[in-house]
């Protein structure tokens, strides 16, 4: 049973700095970097292959990061995500390599085979499957999925990033910082509390 | 209830004879009859920006080319730009050598991320600019209205030199004796007679001849094509067509007519069109129907003449299978009566062309739920029972309710046949109108019996209609 194989073989490495609540779902070899703040109900499954998840990013609540597994490229793929990015509520990012400074609108999707570069913003709703390298400060944006490039990336969060590296360990259990897996945590779990 | 929004199914028919829904019509209290929006006459009130209620009126808006002085819509894609600040460090303006951090502002298009930094404008250090002023090409387009000025200037002056030459061909036709001021003083008409000379010879008011002005070009036309209009080279791995982002849509370009920029880079934020406040009147006998509030920030009208407001509503309640079931003849029908008004009222239904069997008599009906609430007793407020001293049969009634009425209804012809073509059923109702004082009574109150006529179209399937 594969699920099985993933479970035992979920490895999580948090830098310090990170906020990661315990809330989310995470499945798979996943290495999380400095400031990075994830909410409770994200779900980040590398299923295909591990996720390299950079500093400084905001994944907020029901956004999917899923390393799906393709038929037509059983090799194990590495999904590398960079520093700054926003993956905004429902949003579902598939795509194996994502620069820095991207936003991802609430419920936007990436398809496995588009390339996200730098500075790109991908609007609500919008769902880009292309097989393409996006340009550079790309939007995507409208119901048609409309393409423009914009001269200047969307503006760095840190404020909302120091902000809810503040609140959130006030309502959430936050997970610690370090190499965790699921065979630690249950073993804690049968340790008497 | 199922048919709760299904306009369709019960029309009123307008005094015009067109069928319509009861919430498009108006009920006209001078000529006491069902108004559509043909039947009336709108006016422009004011003039409103739909992002800042700023409200203007027409003459103010003529002025301002019908725009809003402050609000923008972005010229990628038409939404509205909301003003951003950012700081940066400037030289301050008391101290030009010293670099202070200073904030500035910029427009942002929340949906398509377009800034004003993207069509070339620098950012601003004062939120609320004439940023369109600020685009590129400003000046070209100031030229041309300086331009335009001038030439309605020299026309205007053209048109008042010949209508003063048309003045004078007439006076020169007529016999000039009968205003000679020794005749005609004996009436007064000296003055009469001097202003028609005056105006007779304007030389001293008007040139006699108009000159318009020459057009003169600002620069000579290039001899050749400018290098930058041609499209940049295609780039190897480009995903989107070569350059194809620097140019701007067609849409956008239509946006724009004043400046028709073709390249992305010459897009400037559009001024917002305003637009109106109107009020309704009815054509017969000139009263407003409908007249809103000047201040769009505030959905109250002065007179709000709606006919839901003023004629009981009838609605298809329910469709009850009849003994035969769904195809037969002898359906029977649930409908709705609703008062609208505050006090009980009277109603009666009949059918006109003979399709429905109705219970053949007068109804009252109670005031509406929110003024029954003010009734002591508690069984009249709820409408549980019938106003009027007759009690309700069964096989007419229903049900009731504070203001409503269930009334149960025999269908006598075919369901299809019904729901193609319509029962025609009319309404005769009390219209309670409040007179306005006149001298010697206050405000009275006129009770008029008016009728309005129905057309009823039950779903022909009963899947439509679902049992509320």
């Amino acid at each position: 049973n594969p699920k099985i194989n993933e479970m035992s073989r979920t490895s999580v490495k948090i830098a310090p700095g990170a906020v990661v609540c315990s809330e989310c779902e995470l499945r798979g070899d996943i290495t999380i970097g400095q400031r990075t703040v994830i909410h409770p109900k994200a779900r980040i499954l590398a299923e295909a292959g591990p996720i390299i998840i950079g500093d400084g990013n905001l994944i907020e609540e029901v956004a999917v990061i899923h390393n799906r597994p393709d038929e037509s490229n059983p090799n194990e793929k590495v999904m590398i995500i960079g520093s700054q990015n926003i993956f905004e509520v429902g949003s579902r990012c598939e795509a194996v390599k994502v620069g820095d400074f991207n936003v991802l609108e609430a419920r936007s999707f990436v398809s496995r085979d588009t390339v996200v570069s730098n500075g790109c913003t991908i609007g609500a709703m919008c769902s880009v499957t292309g097989r393409e390298v996006l340009p550079d400060n790309c939007v995507v944006y409208g119901a048609a999925s409309h393409r423009k490039v914009v001269s200047e990336k969307p503006p760095a969060q840190t404020l909302q990033l120091d902000f809810l590296a503040k609140i959130l360990p006030n309502f959430h259990h936050i997970k610690k910082a370090g190499a965790s897996s699921a065979a630690a945590a249950a073993a804690k779990q049968h340790r008497p509390s | 209830m199922a048919t709760y929004l299904n306009l369709d199914v019960v029309h009123y028919i307008c005094s015009c004879k067109v069928s319509k829904p009861l919430c498009r019509l108006y009920l006209c209290k001078h000529c006491f009859e069902l108004r559509c929006q043909d039947c009336v006459l709108p006016e422009v009130d004011c003039q409103y920006c739909p992002n800042c209620l700023d409200y203007m009126s027409s003459g103010e808006a003529k002025v301002k080319k019908n725009r809003c002085s402050a609000c923008y819509d972005c010229p990628s894609c038409g939404h509205t730009l909301s003003t951003r600040a950012t700081s940066a460090t400037l030289p301050s303006p008391d101290d030009p050598t010293k670099q202070v951090a200073q904030k500035v502002y910029y427009l942002l298009c929340a949906f398509c991320r377009w800034t004003t930094r993207d069509g070339g404008i620098p950012d601003q250090r004062a939120p609320s600019v004439p940023w369109r002023n600020l685009a590129q090409g400003a000046e070209l387009r100031q030229d041309n209205s300086k331009r335009l000025t001038t030439l309605t200037e020299a026309f205007r002056q053209l048109a008042l030199k010949e209508k003063a030459e048309k003045e004078r061909k007439k006076i020169a036709v007529r016999k000039k004796s009968f205003f000679s001021p020794g005749l005609t003083d004996r009436y007064g008409l000296a003055s009469v007679a001097l202003r028609k000379k005056s105006l007779a010879n304007p030389s001293h008011f008007t040139p006699q001849t108009v000159d318009i002005p020459e057009a003169q070009a600002t620069e000579d036309p290039p001899d050749d094509l400018d290098e930058a209009y041609w499209l940049p080279p295609v780039p190897e791995q480009s995903p989107l067509a070569p350059g194809l982002h620097t140019r701007s849509s067609l849409l956008q370009r239509l946006a724009d007519p004043e400046i028709q920029p073709e390249r992305s880079s010459q897009l400037a934020p559009i001024s917002k069109p305003v637009l109106c406040k109107r009020s309704l009147r009815c054509r017969q006998c000139d009263h407003n129907l409908s007249k809103p509030e000047l201040n769009p920030a505030a959905p109250k009208f002065k007179i709000n003449l709606c006919a839901l407001y003023n004629v009981p509503e009838m609605r298809l309640y329910s469709v009850g299978d009849g003994e035969g079931g769904e195809g037969d003849d002898c359906c029977q029908l649930t409908l709705l009566l609703t008062n609208p008004a505050s006090k009980p009222t009277g109603v009666r239904l009949r059918c006109l062309d003979s399709r429905l069997a109705l219970p053949d008599r007068e109804f009252s009906l109670g005031p509406c739920g929110d003024a029954a609430l003010d009734l002591d007793d508690p069984l009249a407020a709820a409408g549980a029972q019938s106003p009027s001293s007759e009690p309700d049969r069964p096989d007419e009634v229903a049900f009731r309710g504070p203001g409503r009425l269930g009334l149960l209804a025999r269908l006598r012809c075919a369901r299809q046949l019904a729901a193609r073509e319509g029962v025609r059923l009319e309404l005769s109702y009390e219209f309670r109108n409040i007179v306005l004082p006149s001298a010697a009574a206050g405000e009275s109150v006129e009770v008029r019996r008016l009728t309005a006529e129905l057309l009823l179209r039950p779903p022909a399937s009963s899947g439509a209609a679902a049992k509320a």
